[in-house]
């Protein structure tokens, strides 16, 4: 009887389960399936992980804080069409549904529809006093901007505020709203309380004020998407779109099969209007309707800025879809094409092709877009364990390799800052090897030897090697621009011996690797191949710690490293600390880990412990966010699987393993081959 | 075979309510259960061909006490709002037991507040799913023995915070 006393007890404790925000099970079937076909995501909680996706200039497969970065372009895809702007659909942690609303001058008569064409507002357009759909009243004098939400509950208060040269409306320090108990729920009125903080976009067709963003009501991220079409006769008006080949690099949508987006605009003679690109463009839409060719189609009033930003307010059936024998309901298209077409998406047109870039809710993207006529999502055949385009594209691609430079004697202060362009530009760094101790700077007899930048190319020379490539540097990332020159041969007759070959070298060079400078040392985080690489995550302990315990997160400092560190178990890592990707090559072998001198040591089972210059830098905003870079030996006398364990922790410090503390633990999250070692599952 | 998704979908809705009321008794929160049952959920999805033949309760089980070791790893031990004062006095403390007052959901809810995760779990695993402890261990991925004691330590706790129902606190592995 006290087991079931006990059960009633507990059901005592049970709260009403949280209703209203579930994902239904279609749904989270789905979103499942997307999760799996997209590849592995990482602990997107941890401030780290942004850290690192900045410096190491990793791409999310998903966008974070509002969708602000984009998968790079796929291979062989130009990228020449317009791509999302991350501060198109609000500020850069806008959130929420789209809106779109219309405000028109005290001054003067209401427009009776918008021509379609407008431009950024600017403050000097917005002086005086806007009458808004619910009765809204907005007022400009000078910097100061006053609301008044309107009846029934007239909430209100002004604050001062800037217009960006975008029409993007910047509260400083938001507005004092006064507290107003009442709650208006008329559909289409914008909740401007939290929508006024998310920056949106002010704009001016003809006197029409239009007020346009996301509203902030949601937490759903936003994930950038196009949706690229094309026309038979892409100048008429109106002008037919359907759905083609994808044109840019960001994961596309699409409408569907038998949908078209129907666009009545006009067009301008690019030429005349001082345009650049082909010889007409569109300068204005005055309306905009997505459906089926002989069904009925819904319509959204539109604007375009000049700016090339496509204003959209709610899609609606278009009228003679209600009357008569048209008396049909509007065909639907996708959710996620009438997200993208009312998120402020870019709006470009090259010859016959159009392609729309925007944001939608991460919730909505799917790998490959459904049919339009297909809302069941157990209908997904993606059964087969293979990834599909198109956002199957990994976080983090090439196996690490670091390669270790100066310009002069060796002089570490073991701490790393990413390299400018500034910094760069005139200096010349020279081969170090690592593997001596200390590291040995190599030679240059000619004083013409090493890595250089001139501002406007890179140049490595060697002996055997003379490499030249158009490029430069930003916040530690090379960039280059057109193929190398690989001078044939540039030393005849001599017995060169390559570290790195010239064809290592042009692979490093145009592989987008990222510098980093301590001093006089140089260090070249490189992707080598085109492995694929997955998040790795271990846990150590203070040598002796036998009563561990879990707690805040914190930073981890140099003198935690010069202590000493033990690697945990895999399976105690998994469960009792939470680690996620963890990876335990030699699940009866704890590694043990050291930082003293500048010089890190990883006893892993090798003959000896494998060792190498280090750096433990700070990185990115969070405090907890430090991140520890060595250059290991790339064959330590070991076999089986030590050598793998080797292997793995070479490549964790090649592009620096981020550390931080959780309680007693270290964490280390990282990103590494998978195949050196397998998940340590739950 | 049949659908996959069609066969994901029948499994989220016969057992979700269930599911999601040992996350609540996990978690503490009704909210943060809410999530922690969604993101098993797709993780089963993401997974459900290998797991649909198995036991896909267990997956979701194991997931969830996962993701709640590591949801609190990253963001600390959260209270429910308004649950913060109450919470901080301590249960059973140095207030005289009334062996006639009912033991009240929030009492409960603040008992299980204090336990650690794999108290928590171990004691809803056992108690609410009525789980063997050969099943817990393997959801949990501990030894038979650390459920035992960890259950022991566990009503041993419930009955110092929860004075008034501690004859009801005796779990049948207890019993002489």
């Amino acid at each position: 009887m006290s087991d079931d006393e006990i059960r009633d007890l507990l059901d005592l404790g049970v709260q009403e389960p949280a209703g209203g925000d579930a994902l239904s099970a279609e749904q989270l079937w789905s979103a499942g399936r997307r999760q799996r076909n997209r590849g592995r995501a990482w602990l997107g909680g941890l401030g780290a992980a942004a850290a690192a996706a900045s410096l190491l200039g990793i791409v999310w497969a998903q966008g974070l804080a509002g969708g602000d970065a984009a998968p790079p372009p796929a291979d062989e895809t130009p990228d020449t069409m317009p791509s999302p702007s991350p501060t198109v659909d609000g500020g850069e942690d806008a959130r929420g549904e789209p809106f779109f609303a219309r405000f028109e001058s005290a001054d003067s008569e209401p427009a009776a529809q918008l021509s379609g064409a407008s431009r950024p507002a600017t403050l000097e357009d917005l002086q005086g006093t806007w009458h808004g759909p619910f009765g809204e009243l907005f007022g400009f004098d000078g910097d100061t901007f006053t609301v008044d939400t309107g009846a029934p509950c007239h909430e209100g208060g002004s604050q001062q505020v800037e217009v960006s040269p975008e029409g993007r409306l910047l509260v400083a320090d938001g507005i004092a709203w006064e507290q107003v108990d009442c709650s208006a729920d008329d559909e289409g009125r914008v909740g401007w309380r939290y929508a006024l903080q998310q920056e949106p976009l002010l704009s001016m067709d003809g006197g029409t004020l239009i007020i346009s963003g996301l509203d902030g009501t949601s937490d759903d991220p936003r994930v950038p998407v196009a949706l690229t079409l094309a026309s038979s006769e892409p100048f008429d008006s109106p002008s037919v779109w359907r759905d083609t080949s994808a044109q840019t690099g960001v994961s596309p949508i699409e409408l569907g099969e038998d949908v078209e987006l129907t666009i009545v605009g006009t067009t301008q003679d690019a030429a005349l209007s001082g345009q650049e690109g082909s010889g007409v463009f569109v300068s204005g839409i005055g309306a905009l309707t997505v459906g089926q060719q002989d069904g009925c189609s819904l319509g959204l009033t539109t604007s375009l800025r000049s700016d090339g930003v496509l204003l959209a307010g709610d899609a609606r059936p278009l009228p003679e879809c209600s009357t008569g024998a048209q008396a049909l309901p509007a065909v639907a298209p996708s959710e996620a094409v009438l997200h993208l077409l009312r998120s402020g998406p870019t709006f470009g047109v090259e010859g016959a092709t159009m392609v729309i870039s925007g944001t939608i809710p991460e919730s909505l993207l799917t790998p490959t877009e459904p049919p339009v006529e297909s809302a069941d999502p157990t209908e997904d055949e993606t059964g087969a364990e293979t990834p599909t385009q198109p956002d199957d594209i990994p976080l983090v691609v090439g196996t690490p390799r670091v390669i270790v430079m100066s310009e002069g004697e060796w002089a570490p202060t073991a701490e790393l800052t990413p390299l400018t362009e500034e910094a760069a530009t005139g200096r010349r760094w020279l081969p170090v090897t690592t593997e001596s101790d200390p590291p040995e700077v190599g030679a240059d007899p000619n004083g013409d030897r090493g890595l250089s930048f001139d501002g406007t190319t890179w140049s490595i020379r060697d002996c055997g090697i003379d490499i030249r490539v158009r490029g430069g540097v930003q916040d530690g990332l090379l960039t280059t621009a057109g193929e190398p020159e690989v001078m044939p041969d540039p030393d005849p007759g001599a017995a060169c011996v390559f570290p790195l070959t010239p064809e290592e070298w042009e692979a490093i060079l145009t592989s987008e690797p990222w510098l980093s400078t301590d001093g006089e040392i140089l260090v070249i985080a490189a992707g080598a191949d085109d492995t694929r690489l997955e998040p790795v995550g271990m846990a150590f302990l203070a040598d002796g710690d036998d009563d561990p315990q879990g707690g805040p997160t914190a930073p981890v400092t140099l003198e935690d490293l010069a202590a000493g560190l033990v690697e945990v178990s895999g399976d105690v890592a998994v469960q009792d600390v939470g680690v996620s990707d963890v990876r335990d090559p030699q699940p009866g072998h704890a590694t043990r880990l050291s930082v003293e001198d500048g010089v890190v040591s990883i006893d892993v089972g090798c003959a000896e412990p494998l060792r190498g210059p280090a750096w433990f830098s700070h990185v990115g905003p969070e405090d907890t966010a430090w991140q520890l870079t060595a250059a290991l030996p790339t064959e330590p006398d070991c076999a089986g699987a030590a050598a793998d364990d080797a292997e793995l922790w070479r490549q964790l410090l090649a592009h620096g393993a981020f550390l931080h503390r959780f309680g007693d633990y270290v964490i280390v999250d990282v990103w590494a081959d998978p195949e050196l070692a397998p998940t340590v599952e739950p | 075979m049949g659908d996959p998704g069609a066969a994901f979908v029948a499994y989220v809705t016969a057992r979700r309510g269930a599911l999601l009321r040992s996350a609540t008794l996990i978690t503490g929160d009704p909210h943060t259960a809410q999530d922690l049952l969604q993101d098993a959920l797709i993780k089963l999805a993401a997974r459900w061909e290998r797991l649909a033949e198995g036991s896909p309760d267990a997956y979701v089980r194991r997931v969830m006490f996962h993701d709640n070791v590591s949801r609190w790893r990253r963001t600390g031990r959260e209270v429910p709002v308004g649950e913060v004062a109450e919470s901080a006095r301590p249960l059973g403390g140095s207030e005289p037991v009334d062996p006639a007052r009912a033991v009240t959901g929030l009492d409960v809810r603040r008992a299980l507040a204090e336990l650690t995760d794999k108290q928590r779990a171990v004691l809803v695993l056992r108690y609410y799913d009525d789980l063997s402890e050969t099943q817990i261990a393997q959801t949990l991925g501990v030894s038979n023995g650390t459920v035992k004691s960890q259950a022991h330590a566990a009503l041993k706790r419930l009955r110092e915070l929860l004075p008034e129902a501690a004859d009801a606190l005796v779990g049948s592995e207890e019993t002489p």
